[in-house]
């Protein structure tokens, strides 16, 4: 048996999506965009998925424009934004995904005014500097709405209090949708997000954009998703995020409860038996994600012999596989130098088990004891 | 005989020898992990080159996948930069001519890779170097490799018995052809694959420019002079010059003029006839033996003084807490300091040094 704990990578498959996927494939709906039965079937498919989306986002469903996952839809809502809009100043964190803040940093190339923030022991930016930034001028703020190294989460309301009248509001809730609520508040302009991280399909996304915040396209070629991203639409995909959206919102509150309870289990038995280990994770962050850090013990290591127990964790920061300094990130949320390669995330979802918890535990206390015997 | 299932990390480049290592471990039985290493430097020279690159990566996830193992990449580049780059640099900017294969070797591949090997539980670390490991009533001796063309024994020449005792060479009783032909019958879609290069973080070949970018201040420009001291030119820098050397000199001569000596604190680099370049034998620090004791006074040896030289028959004259005189039968040439000597015994190794100066 395997515990799969790398629901932040991607969470599998739900069964039920897996099996609506085939159904469409197999079955006779045709392109959206064709006149006939085939079409009209198709058609009928994406509007309920969208519907089903959009319940999720509590937005209508005409803001729902289906993407190919989270990075497309990042890119398109900042580059798109900043074609739009070519007197906007772009900001972000530092402690961005990389969709966000590679996309942010390309267009500073460009020409773009650009502002990267840092951020604090809770990967939050200054909220008050930000006011004062976007009171200077029209911004275009782009930020995750949950960390995917740390699970910490944003202060939504301090960012939507932050915007300044003409600024726009971005947010990446790649980790956050269908794991904790994500809804389209007032004052957000725009949220991306990808199927795969609450057990939709691999290769689908969204973003949210409200009427008046639509980012200009990137690509030509079509009038598919409102003209904001043309090519015929990818159906089973579209109708695989549309029920992962449906299964998740149903059960939000109470998976959001059991996964919390479960990471607080796990964080218990990792306190006890390794010692030194810090948690980096925040009590109100995702609840499904625990992040550690480990005292002199490189984080590969522990990754490479959890997986040849039968457990997929991962390393914390994925600035740290490009470059052996480990992520400035991780400096700013606290992570001490002695414990800064050695940092683990452990992120759960819809199937993860208390007895897989158990099992990751045990082997995680034995794995670390013997590297640090070996060290 | 180790028992089936013994865990083993094995050293996998992407290249064709540690695949076919690999296989060969999971055939006998072993439990076998395959770890490559990231080593080259940010920006370095690697990425194109034979080693390290992202698509020798690949090959080698590739295979292991073939192999049914699991297979991880590893960051070892501060370890590799601090002591094994560090030291070449070093080592030129000394007037030395390095020998980065047997650091890495041993600070590298069974330094800090065994180390880890060890964190996963690991007792074993196996490469797909061309030398042998053999056990006798307990005592492990080292071999070279059956392929004399690929023979990498004088890499390994610092393993003593510890280090023996928990190593595996699979393809060290291989030539390359059977290598090659092996590995195109497992399929391993890497038996075509070049020979990587001598120094796999240089991937131009041009030593001088990679120690002057890293250099900074200290490179060593200075004269070159004849033996009687006497100023032939001027030269940018020690490190851009290996005794032995005649090209690149920047004098003319009647005759050709060779490198005789490099001081680097003068930085004058004495150049003469081949006729100087002579050396009735070496002194040499560092010495290690594999046995864990030294070969007596008065021991004879084949010398082996670098890479690509053909070991010959000399006499110990002294060996003690790590230094050693070598007296050659025939006076050798091109006896460069910061080179290893490796001391042979047939095909077994006995152990060797670091060069520190050639006697006249």
């Amino acid at each position: 048996m395997r515990g799969y704990f790398d629901h932040n990578a991607t969470s599998p498959l739900r069964p039920e999506v897996a099996a609506v996927m085939g159904e469409v494939m197999a079955g006779e709906a045709g392109n959206p965009s064709s006149m006939h039965a085939e079409g009209r079937l198709a058609r009928r498919l994406l509007d309920e998925a969208r519907a089903r989306v959009a319940a999720l986002l509590t937005c209508p469903p005409e803001a729902v424009h289906f993407t190919s996952g989270a990075t497309e839809s990042n890119n398109l809502a900042i580059r798109g934004a900043a074609m739009a809009r070519p007197g906007s100043k772009l900001v972000c964190s530092a402690a961005e995904h990389a969709s966000v803040l590679d996309t942010v940093v390309r267009l500073g190339t460009e020409g773009r005014e650009t502002l990267i923030m840092d951020v604090d022991r809770a990967a939050r930016p200054d909220h008050t500097e930000l006011a004062r930034l976007t009171a200077a001028g029209p911004c275009l703020m782009a930020f995750g709405w949950a960390n995917s190294e740390s699970g910490h989460m944003a202060d939504i309301d301090a960012l939507v209090v932050a915007k300044s009248a003409g600024s726009l509001l971005h947010l990446d809730a790649a980790q956050a949708a269908g794991r904790v609520p994500v809804g389209a508040l007032a004052g957000i302009d725009t949220i991306a997000l990808s199927a795969h991280k609450f057990g939709g399909p691999r290769g689908v996304g969204a973003l949210m954009a409200g009427q008046g915040s639509e980012p200009a396209p990137l690509m030509s070629g079509g009038p598919q998703e409102a003209g904001l991203r043309p090519g015929t639409e990818n159906l089973a995909g579209i109708v695989g995020m549309g029920l992962a959206a449906e299964l998740a919102g149903r059960e939000l509150d109470a998976e959001a409860g059991r996964l919390g309870r479960l990471r607080k289990l796990l964080w218990r038995r990792l306190e006890r038996e390794i010692p030194g280990t810090m948690k980096i994770s925040a009590e109100d962050g995702l609840p499904g994600t625990l992040t550690v850090a480990l005292a002199g013990t490189r984080a590969e290591i522990i990754v490479a012999a959890l997986d040849i127990e039968g457990f997929a964790v991962s390393t914390g920061s994925a600035c740290a596989a490009a470059s052996p300094e480990p992520s400035h990130v991780m400096a700013a949320l606290g992570v001490p130098a002695t414990h800064r390669h050695g940092v683990l995330r452990m992120s759960m979802g819809w199937n993860t088990t208390e007895d897989e918890v158990e099992g990751l535990a045990r082997a995680f206390a034995a794995v670390a004891e013997r590297a640090r015997m070996a060290a | 005989m180790r028992p089936a299932g013994t865990r083993v990390v094995v050293a996998m480049s992407g290249g064709v020898d540690s695949s076919v290592a690999a296989a060969m471990l999971v055939h006998e039985g072993y439990d076998a992990i395959g770890v490559s290493m990231r080593l080259a430097p940010e920006g370095a020279a690697a990425g194109s080159s034979g080693c390290c690159s992202l698509a020798d990566f690949e090959d080698a996830r590739r295979v292991a996948d073939r192999l049914g193992i699991p297979h991880y990449v590893f960051d070892l580049r501060e370890p590799f930069k601090e002591r094994v780059i560090d030291s070449f640099v070093g080592e030129y900017l000394a007037g030395r001519t390095p020998s980065p294969c047997i650091l890495c070797n041993r600070e590298i591949k069974f330094g800090a890779l065994r180390q880890r090997a060890r964190q996963l539980g690991a007792s074993l670390v196996a490469t797909g170097h061309y030398a042998r490991v053999e056990e006798n009533g307990g005592r492990f001796q080292l071999r070279r490799g059956r392929d004399p063309a690929k023979d990498q024994s004088y890499f390994l020449f610092e393993m003593g018995q510890r280090e023996l005792a928990s190593t595996l060479f699979p393809v060290g009783h291989l030539n390359k052809a059977e290598v090659r032909r092996r590995a195109e019958d497992l399929g391993l879609g890497v038996s075509q694959k070049a020979e990587s290069q001598e120094i796999c973080f240089v991937a131009d070949g041009n030593y001088a420019d990679f120690v002057e970018s890293r250099a900074g201040t200290k490179l060593r420009p200075g004269a070159v002079i004849d033996r009687s001291g006497q100023q032939l030119g001027r030269h940018g820098g020690v490190h851009r010059f290996t005794v032995g050397q005649r090209k690149g000199l920047g004098v003319t001569a009647a005759g050709a003029l060779y490198v005789n000596s490099i001081d680097a604190r003068s930085g004058s680099v004495t150049v003469g006839p081949r006729s100087e370049l002579a050396a009735s034998g070496l002194e040499a620090e560092g010495a290690s033996w594999v046995s864990g004791e030294p070969e007596a006074p008065g021991s004879r040896v084949e010398a082996k003084i670098r890479y690509r030289h053909q070991a010959v028959a000399a006499t110990i004259a002294r060996a003690s807490s790590g230094r050693m005189t070598l007296l050659f039968d025939k006076a050798e040439e091109a006896v460069s300091p910061g080179q290893a000597v490796a001391l042979y015994r047939g095909d077994h190794v006995l152990g060797g040094g670091w060069i520190k100066s050639a006697c006249a």
